[in-house]
Order: structure tokens, then sequence, then C-alpha cells
């Protein structure tokens, strides 16, 4: 991890990461395949150790326009906006945008350790699933992602079975035999990854953000304010621990672990805070606690993914993909068959964190003026970057044009609250799902009962038949209170 | 500019939905049946075409029979639709004229739609984009970019 390649990818993923956070018009998704393409040509260890840094360098440029701006840098900041803002109208951005960053760097360092503890000895134990149990799994994983969605829960199961089928695209690994592709030979690899997300995340926030170009005015720190007083850090202390925790149990979870996280961080501090009518004019403990569980999901974020190969959140979906792309298969045998990417990604995050808090505390000032870049220069150079990136991966223009269809089909979802990250999520897992399910099938002769058989497979079913059956009692007294609603 | 209400768009994209799933089980049963394998290539698009069609015709009664919905949404904002069109655009010239200018079009054209500048200022931030863009693309970071069919 230690050559100047791997630190200096290190360095631009988290500084790309920041300025990603910072600048409201992309999201850490968006960021995050913007650079996929430019990774095709790189190592493996750099690719990841640089994607991996945009991933947790957003959750500290988020917090920067939250607390200056009052908007938030990307979702997980939302909460940030409610008490930062107010100090910074109070001319105490400083101390926010500080503790913030220090906070992020307990958590996101917390949860590394959280990482490296709990990661080895659970891919030992995951070595003993087999095809049948895995699926059982993602199944799982589906469910819980459509179950925690924020969209409706029909229109996110459609958004993950639409998914799934659009993995279909391309070649049988099984037979060879080539699917949906019409006779285009190009379409045997499938559709590509990096254009349909481009497309979806990318394109579609421009378009969308294309429709109104606002102008924003600064609050601009200077490093002399920055200082916090002691009573801000002692006050701060607790809710960083208990953010972390927060954190890092929120990080298992796969779904928005990030943001719910900050959510019941924030309403934890409230409860246990001897003032919380206080709340929402600016005190410390409601930016401390949510920064530091935001950063703190990062770590055990990438439990799942690294050790199960399920991405346990879109983000991790996108790791994902810049995992098998470099022909690394994320799942319980990466730490055995690939301990560079394992120890080398970790060895990044803490570096990344270090290079994360001063980069976002003296330099702050740096990032805040990108957000003086007009929308109007912003938008095409990113149109530009999506491009160069998206036909740099294949050298087919082809994907250039996937790319705009898959934007305006971003844009059309969005705009009825389509949730578009299990859409990326099923893409992600798709051909996994249906190699685990057809291997499955050919091991037992098409005996479905493979899927029920081991305790691993009981286990997740069995917790996929609760979150269907609490799914559909929610529903069916969400209807008759309507009803009665209406009725009276 | 198209207006319409979230109800109508909720109906609209499971009819699209639907209408993806029936595709997909009709084209799997022309895929072959591989007599020695369980599955072929054609069982799984299968069984998610008929998830799809299940789900998609679940939220489509389902929007239908709540009638509270009716959010308006305004879609087709004319310089959200050009966005796609033109980059499609981009996708079909871009070997045959090159790189650089169909990127100096492509970037001059959306910032005259998008911003108050005059033809002058677009075309010289498009020819500076692309020359940028170039630099960094194809010297620094080696991605082949195409010199275009003319040259």
């Amino acid at each position: 991890m230690m050559t100047p390649e791997n630190l200096f990818y290190c360095f631009i993923g988290v500084l790309w990461g920041t300025v990603v956070g910072v600048l409201p018009g992309i999201g850490p998704l968006g960021g995050m395949v913007l650079l996929l393409p430019l990774t095709f040509k790189m190592a493996p260890t750099p690719a990841i150790v640089m994607i991996a840094g945009i991933f947790y360098g957003v959750m500290y440029g988020g917090s920067t326009t939250s607390i200056l701006l009052n908007i938030p840098g990307e979702a997980a900041s939302v909460v940030t906006c409610i008490d930062g803002y107010q100090m910074a109208r109070k001319g105490r951005a400083g101390p926010a945008l500080v503790i913030s960053a220090l906070g992020s760097w307990v958590g996101g360092t917390l949860s590394i350790v959280a990482l490296m503890l709990f990661a080895p000895p659970l891919a030992q134990l995951m070595l003993k699933i087999g095809p049948g149990e895995e699926f059982a799994l993602m199944l799982l994983a589906m469910v819980v992602i459509s179950y925690v969605s924020s969209s409706s829960k029909l229109k996110t199961l459609a958004m993950v079975i639409f998914g799934i089928l659009i993995s279909t695209i391309g070649m049988d690994l099984f037979t060879g035999h080539l699917r949906f592709t019409f006779g285009y030979l190009g379409f045997a690899d499938g559709l590509g990854f990096a254009p349909m997300a481009i497309g979806l995340f990318g394109i579609s926030e421009i378009m969308l953000n294309a429709e109104n170009i606002v102008s924003v005015k600064v609050i601009k720190p200077t490093l002399k304010t920055l200082l916090p007083r002691w009573s801000d850090l002692r006050a701060s202390a607790a809710p960083i621990g208990r953010g972390s925790l927060i954190g890092l149990l929120f990080g298992f979870v796969p779904g928005v672990s990030h943001i719910v996280s900050t959510f019941v961080s924030y309403a934890v501090e409230k409860k246990i805070s001897k003032h919380p009518e206080e709340f929402g004019t600016g005190r410390i403990e409601g930016v401390a606690g949510p920064e530091t569980a935001n950063n703190a999901t990062t770590g055990t974020s990438l439990v799942p993914l690294l050790v199960l190969g399920i991405p346990a959140m879109p983000a991790t979906a996108i790791l994902m993909s810049a995992l098998i792309l470099h022909g690394i298969n994320p799942g319980p045998q990466l730490i055995q068959d690939h301990p560079d990417i394992f120890w080398g990604l970790i060895a990044s995050m803490y570096i990344g964190n270090v290079m994360l808090v001063i980069l976002n505390l003296p330099l702050v000032g740096i990032f805040v003026n990108f957000l003086r870049i007009p929308y109007t220069y912003l938008a095409p150079t990113i149109l530009l970057i999506s491009i160069c990136g998206v036909y740099g991966s294949n050298s087919n223009p082809v994907d250039i044009i996937i790319m705009a269809v898959f934007g305006f089909i971003g844009y059309i979802l969005r705009k009825f609250r389509f949730d578009l990250a299990p859409l990326v999520m099923a893409l992600v897992l798709g051909e996994k799902i249906e190699l685990s399910f057809r291997r499955s099938l050919a091991i037992s002769e098409g005996n479905l009962w493979i899927f029920f058989k081991s305790s691993f497979s009981k286990i997740f079913l069995t917790a996929l038949l609760i979150i269907v059956l609490l799914q559909i009692v929610a529903w069916f007294f969400g209807f008759r209170i309507n009803k009665q609603n209406e009725d009276s | 500019m198209l207006r319409t209400t979230e109800r109508i768009g909720d109906v609209v994209i499971s009819g699209v939905l639907f209408s993806i799933g029936l595709f997909s089980i009709l084209f799997s049963c022309w895929m072959p049946r591989i007599q020695s394998a369980v599955t072929g290539p054609g069982t799984f698009p299968m069984l998610l075409g008929i998830l799809l069609c299940v789900v998609s015709l679940a939220l489509g009664v389902y929007t239908l029979l709540h009638r509270e919905n009716n959010k308006e949404v305004e879609i087709g904002h004319s310089v959200a639709w050009t966005i796609p069109l033109a980059i499609i655009v981009v996708g079909v010239f871009f070997e045959r004229l090159g790189f650089m200018p169909m990127i100096a079009l492509f970037v001059g054209f959306f910032l005259k739609i998008i911003s108050n500048l005059g033809w002058i200022a677009c075309l010289l931030f498009a020819a500076a984009a692309a020359i940028s863009a170039y630099l960094f693309f194809d010297l620094l970071i080696g991605v082949p970019l195409p010199m275009g069919a003319w040259l």
C-alpha cells in the first residue's frame, strides 16, 4: 500500500470524493461511476483504493455544504444541516467544520478497525456456504433493500427485478447462448455497467438540475475562525463515541445504513440531551453525533461486500463492480485469494482518513470556492468527463448511446419517485444471483429442496419470510386505516 | 413541457414494465432448451419476466385503487430533453467526426442552451474544453480517442 502510486491514487480518490461531497449537483454514486472507467487501465489495488477513497471522502465533503449553505452535499449530510447551518449563522462555522471532521475521522477509523476484526473470521464462516445458501442470502439482501428503500415497496421491487433482468442481456455463462442481443455482437458482454450507472445517476442528475439552475451564496470561514473551544470538544466527545457505535452497527445492515444511522444518532443525542429544546438552534452535539455515525458506517458496510460478495449500499455496489471489472470476485475467498487487495484497502482507508482531515480543515476554503463555479460551466464539464470515461472503457461509441438512453430512463424514474439505487444494486448482483440459482439446481438435479436444506438457508429464508409477512401486515393495516378514514 | 400527475406516471411506467416482462417471457420461450442441463438460457429470464409482470400489475392496480396520489409532475423541460438527444448524436458521429470536433460542438451547443453566454464565449470555452479533455484523457491517461474518419 505504501507505494507512491497507491498513495497518489488514494489522494486522488479522497480529493475527488471531497469535491463531490461539496458540490451538491453530483452525488457520491455519480462521483464514483465517473471515475470508474478511468480505473480500467490501472492495476486492481490502486483502482480499488481510489474508488473506495471517493466513497468515504464524500462523507467528509458533504458536511461542508450542509454547514455553510444549508444544502446537503449528499443524502447522509441532511441531518447536519439542522444544527450545523445554525452554528454557521452564529459565526461558528469553523467549530462546526472542525468537530465534523474530527468526528468523521474517529468514526471512520473505528469502522476500519471493526472491518479488520470482523471480516476475516466471518469470511472463514462464509466459506462453508454453497450456491444454495448464497442464492437465499442474495434474495434476502434484495428483499431487505426493497423494504428499507425510501420509495414505495412495489416500485422498489419492480426496480430490483428490472435490474436483474437487464443483467441477463448478453452471453449466458452456462451455455454460451446470446440473450436479448438482437444480433448485435457488441452486447455479448452485456450492456456495460459504467454506461448504465453513469447514465442513471450522472446524466439524469444533470437533466434534473438543468431544469432549475440556481446560484448559491457561500459563507466562507477563515483559518483563524476554525478553532473550536474546549467546551465544544468536551461536549462533542460523548456524541462522537455514541455516533461511532451507532454507525458501526448500522453499517452491517444492507440498504440505506449511512443515512439511517445519521437520523438515529441525531434522535439519540436529542433524547439524552439535558437541553433537547435547543436542538435545531446550533447545538454542537447535533453535528458531532450524526457526522461520526455517517463515517462509522463506511468500514462495516464493506463487510457484507468483501466477505459475502453482497453490497450493503449502492456505493459499495459500485465498488463491487470495480472489483469484478478487475477480475476480482468479492466474497468469502477474497481475503484468501487476494490478501493484497483486502489489506491494501484497509491500509488505504487509514491513510485516506488522515488525508481527509487535512483536506477538510485547513483547506476547507479552497473547497468552498468550488461552490462559486457556476453550474453552467460545471454541467458540460461533467458531461464531457462522462462521455470520455464511458468511451474509454470499451472504445465503443454504442456505450455513449447506452449512457444517454439510461440517462433518460433515470430521469423519468426519478421524476416519478422510483428509487434508482436498488436498480443499480440489482444490475451488479444480477449475474451472481442467476449463477448461484442455476448452479444450485445443477447440483441438486432440479430438486428445489436444495434452497431449504441447510441451516444457513433456513435462517435466510425465514428472515425473508418474516420481512415479507411484516410488509403484508403493514400494508393490510394501512389499507384498513385508509378505508376507515375515507368512510368517516 | 409535459404536465402530468404521479399517478398517471406510475400507471404508465407499470404498463411499460409489464410489457418488458411479457416480452422477456415470450423471448425466453424461443431460447433453446438444453437436454443435458436442468436450466437453459431462457429459464431465469422467463422467471424474471413472470415476476416483473406480477409486480408491475400489482403496482398498476395499487396505483389505480389509490386515487389520492395526484401530485403534479412536470417532465420534458426542453433543456432536459436536449441533453440525452445531444449525447446520442455524439455517440453516432463520435468516430466519424473525431473526438475534438464532436466534443467542441457538443460543449458549445450545451453551453449555448443553458447559459446566457454569447456564441464566441461558448466556442472559446468549447475549444478549451475539447483540447483539455484530449490532453487529459488521451495523452495523460492513455484512453485512445478517435481522430475521425475524414482524417
